[in-house]
């Protein structure tokens, strides 16, 4: 029916697609999703299954065949693991932590800045200026420091980032909520009246939302990336439960040695999973930026 | 007989305080302190059912403030607001409670004033069903008869507002206010943003409302004109008091304080061609800081030694005529 | 103005205060680091003894409390593992750390400005698409990822540059360097690189949109129209323009490339504060972590501090704005 209007959503994937690298990058990124969750079907080892590694394997170059009767693509590393399993393995911890310190630094950030937006005053005060003290130093320090007080772990990881992090979400719905309150529907649905909940949630928090999701999608590729440089370091995911980062650190003292794969594959994947998430960033932020709207 | 609503001697002052770090600079040199901007002060009116008072003020006299007031988005500092003689809002620490949902509000931005991210059909349903007045099953017939009673087809509540033109949103505001069954409506500004053929319309609707609903509609408006074609009768604001009221015929044959004079001579008549065009001459002054005595002297062409000392009273001029003004007393 | 001043020099000094707090607390909370004191072997009155020396018995107040009179004083306590005073052996490891950084922030500049202003001047032509695209992958790879990939090509593969430590270092003004040397040079080049890559990517964002802003003003086209060469116009008159935001920048960012350092030093066995940082924290040296988080603590508030006056004496509208 001609009538019944195309919804802000539909007109939004249509100026998104308009991008074939975004849309690239968007289809990477579910593929990157989909192979994480299948991991334990998709690989031909689990490489945390101690049983089932046998040392005669131990760093065999790409494309050998190990004692398990199938070819090793990516090679093996140390302990002689398949590089590619532990990849897909790595990545589904990876894009876990990156997604879990995602979500839960958006609803609490995005909480903070809404709670200092409506009541103002003196909690707006406190909770900004504690807003912006973070923001004034680096995330990979703050998350540095968080994990050395908290310990390694992936609960802790996940916290570390979360408080590293809530802050940009904060910052941002407090700027966006600020700039649509003084809009008078909000007045219109305040006067009906409706209750100052409902007011927050239906008609406040839904426009706060074009600049929240851009820079929902910066923070899991910061997140991913931070994670990462944490665990190379040694104190970000332990070596049981290994992220790409941790599996790039496990290879990093053989590199040097000749024996590339173990570290670069990983590498490999870190760094297609950060650009396709920032791709679709990228792309967000011009469909959803008013300023660039004819 | 009791009117419908009434606003009983109201004020409402803003309070700018310094900060802290002002204050204790301002303790050392004495220069911070508290400042008040009085946006209304000591206002009475009332409105009958079925009847439209136009209230009327240049930008900053707190005409809008005052419409708040009536409609229970804001406290007043003094004073009262009653619809059918209750109080239309509560005070829950500072902050407007238990709003009334008698006293609808119509805003000036069509643009601004809907939820760009909500069907039309959502946005009218959201309030009666959250009040119980309808229910999700009966929404869908809410909704159709108030965009019907705004001349709009009731199709349109699939759309959203990206996809109307500004008349067409104008109504869709008066349409959500509708919805609530209020038993009074305060407009403000609300054809001031439109084409003046679009503002006919607008206002033919709600002339309309008033003669179906026996609404009481508090119409504010910079624009006089508008106001004549509308309302029964007039409150003119300068500088947070009334300074005149009455019937609209009346005031504007002839008016009986200076500044209502000066309004009149600035509207535009096909009759008079600019043969006389006085506009109010000067600025409004600073609300932070009025004039001593009568708020208007500055500006007043008939200001006398007595204006500058004391302020003029609202009193009874005529029959049925308020004014402000130190001349009715000779 | 003065009320500003105030606020913001009370506010520093309270986030300082604050952050002593939590750092103590948060340290206070981690491992128990007696057990990497002593031999795990040694018997009980050694335990208590050692426990006794550190104050490691004390509850947690009397242990601030102690910990905020010595910071007063100067003193950060000792590193448990080479004992010796925690502050002096992170100032021992400062010139390191400042070096990596100033030469980073040197080689950030020096291609940065040169890059953005190209890519400003003629946006449509390839290489400005491939030096925009560079930047975005600047700013989204991980540091220690890049650093990877410059051992692997510079060094594993090539052998042209030494992957780690400082190389061969040259006596100044009592501290050691290592760029005088050409081994050392050598040693810091792709640590440098590697920590100049995410400020390289700022500036030339900042200079391109900077040419770009400038550009078609009035100045330069009357500038052009004067007569002077396209060279002149560009290195004199829209350079001017553009490097006051590039500065400022620069100014607010040295802190977060000290920062990095710690990535960088790490990969590269840079013998700075960084890697004694991340040494201090895998082996639970409490008093070396809880000294260079306050050094860094003090770093940034001071850093945001004279931003905030800096901005406030040139713009008057911060100063209003922000009291509101």
């Amino acid at each position: 029916m001609s009538t019944r209007a195309a919804s802000p959503a539909a007109l939004f994937w249509a100026e998104f697609a308009e991008s074939r690298m975004a849309l690239a990058g968007l289809v990477v990124f579910a593929l990157a999703v989909l192979v994480a969750l299948t991991a334990p079907w998709i690989t031909p080892q689990n490489p945390y299954d101690q049983a089932g590694l046998a040392l005669m394997d131990a760093r065999l170059p790409p494309g050998s065949v190990g004692s398990g009767g199938y070819t090793h693509w990516l090679g093996t590393d140390a302990q002689g693991r398949d590089v590619l399993s532990a990849i897909v393995w790595g990545l589904r911890t990876s894009l876990f932590v990156g997604a879990a310190a995602g979500v839960v630094a958006l609803c609490i950030g995005t909480a903070v800045g809404l709670a200092a937006a409506f009541c103002g005053g003196r909690v707006e005060l406190a909770l900004m200026r504690l807003v912006d003290l973070q923001l004034s130093f680096p995330a990979i320090l703050l998350a540095l420091v968080l994990v050395a007080i908290l310990g390694q772990g992936l609960f802790q990881v996940v916290a570390a980032l979360v408080a590293a992090q809530y802050a940009y979400f904060a910052r941002t719905v407090h700027g966006a909520a600020l700039s649509e309150r003084r809009k008078e529907y909000i007045e219109a649905a305040a006067g009906i009246p409706l209750h100052p909940a409902r007011v927050v949630w239906r008609h406040l928090l839904p426009n706060c939302l074009p600049p929240l999701i851009v820079v929902a999608t910066v923070q899991v590729a910061n997140a991913i990336a931070i994670e990462a440089t944490l665990s190379f370091l040694g104190v970000g995911m332990p070596v049981t439960e290994p992220s790409l980062g941790t599996l790039i650190a496990n290879g990093f003292q053989f590199m040097l040695s000749g024996r590339y794969w173990i570290s670069v594959y990983p590498g490999i994947a870190l760094l297609i999973v950060i650009v396709a998430i920032n791709l679709v960033g990228d792309q967000l932020r011009d469909v959803l930026n008013p300023r660039l709207k004819k | 007989m009791t009117a419908l609503l009434a606003l009983e001697s109201v004020s409402k002052r803003f309070v700018l305080r310094p900060t802290l770090a002002e204050r204790m600079v301002g303790a050392l040199t004495g220069a911070a302190k508290t400042e008040v901007v009085r946006a209304v002060d000591g206002v009475s009116l009332a409105l009958d059912r079925g009847e439209v008072v136009g209230l009327v003020g240049e930008s900053g006299c707190g005409k809008s403030t005052l419409g708040r007031i009536a409609a229970g988005l804001m406290l007043p500092t003094e004073g009262r607001a009653l619809i059918d003689g209750a109080p239309v809002a509560e005070d829950a620490g500072g902050r407007a409670a238990k709003r009334t949902t008698a006293v609808q509000m119509i805003f000036q931005d069509p643009f601004a004033s809907l939820n760009p991210r909500m069907r039309v059909g959502e946005a009218i349903a959201e309030g009666p069903v959250a009040h119980g007045l309808t229910d999700r099953a009966r929404a869908r017939d809410t909704v159709a008869a108030a965009l019907r009673r705004v001349g709009l087809d009731p199709a349109f509540a699939s759309r959203y507002p990206h996809q109307f033109s500004g008349g067409q949103r104008a109504r869709i505001g008066i349409a959500r206010a509708l919805a609530m069954e209020p038993r009074a409506i305060v407009a403000d500004e609300a054809v001031a943003a439109l084409d003046v053929s679009i503002q006919a319309q607008v206002l033919n609707t709600f002339l309309d409302l008033r003669r179906d609903l026996d609404l009481a509609i508090l119409f504010i408006s910079h624009d006089l004109g508008v106001v004549g074609h509308l309302a029964d009768r007039v409150a003119i604001m300068y500088l947070g008091r009334v300074v005149e009221a009455g019937a609209v015929t009346a005031v504007f044959a002839d008016p009986a304080h200076p500044y209502t004079r000066g309004l009149i001579e600035a509207v535009p008549r096909l009759d008079r061609r600019r043969a006389s065009f006085h506009p109010v001459r000067g600025e409004i002054p600073p609300p932070l800081d009025p004039p001593r005595g009568c708020h208007f002297h500055p500006r007043c062409p008939q200001a006398m030694p007595r204006c500058r000392a004391e302020a003029p009273v609202l009193r009874e001029v005529a029959p049925g005529r308020l004014a402000a003004c130190h001349l009715h007393d000779a | 103005m003065i009320a500003f001043l105030l606020q913001r020099l009370a506010s520093a000094v309270v986030v300082i205060f604050a952050m002593s707090l939590i750092v103590f607390a948060g340290v206070f909370a981690i491992g128990n680091p007696i057990d990497v004191l002593i031999n795990p072997a040694a018997d009980q009155v050694i335990r208590a003894e050692t426990i006794a020396r550190y104050g490691l018995d004390r509850p947690f107040w009397e242990q601030y409390g102690y910990f905020l009179g010595s910071l007063v004083r100067g003193d950060f306590g000792t590193s448990f593992v080479f004992n010796q005073p925690a502050l002096g052996l992170i100032l021992s490891k400062l010139p390191a750390t400042l070096e990596l950084a100033l030469a980073a922030m040197l080689i950030a500049i020096a291609l940065g400005i040169p890059l953005g202003a190209y890519a400003g001047l003629k946006p449509d032509a390839a290489a400005s698409r491939a030096i925009m695209a560079a930047s975005v992958l600047g700013f989204s790879l991980p540091t220690f990822w890049v650093g990877l990939m410059l051992i692997l090509v510079f060094s594993v593969e090539t052998g042209w540059l030494p992957s780690g430590g400082r190389g061969e270092t040259v006596t100044l003004l009592g501290i050691d360097w290592s760029f005088p040397t050409a081994d050392g040079l050598a040693h810091l080049v792709l640590p440098a690189l590697n920590l100049a890559l995410f400020k390289l990517s700022l500036i030339i964002r900042l200079t391109r949109a900077g040419m770009r802003e400038t550009w078609p003003a009035d100045f330069v086209k009357f500038a052009r129209a004067k007569g002077l060469t396209l060279r002149r116009v560009v290195l004199v008159h829209a350079m001017r323009n553009i490097l006051i935001p590039i500065v400022t920048v620069l100014g607010l960012e040295f802190g977060s490339v000290m920062a990095f350092a710690v990535v960088t030093e790490t990969i590269f066995s840079w013998p700075g504060m960084g890697k004694l940082v991340i040494d201090s924290i895998l082996t639970l040296d409490r008093p070396v972590m809880v000294t260079y988080l306050m050094l860094v603590v003090t770093m940034f508030v001071t850093i945001n501090l004279l931003v905030d006056l800096a901005y406030a004496a040139l713009d008057p509208r911060v100063r209003l704005g922000g009291q509101r």
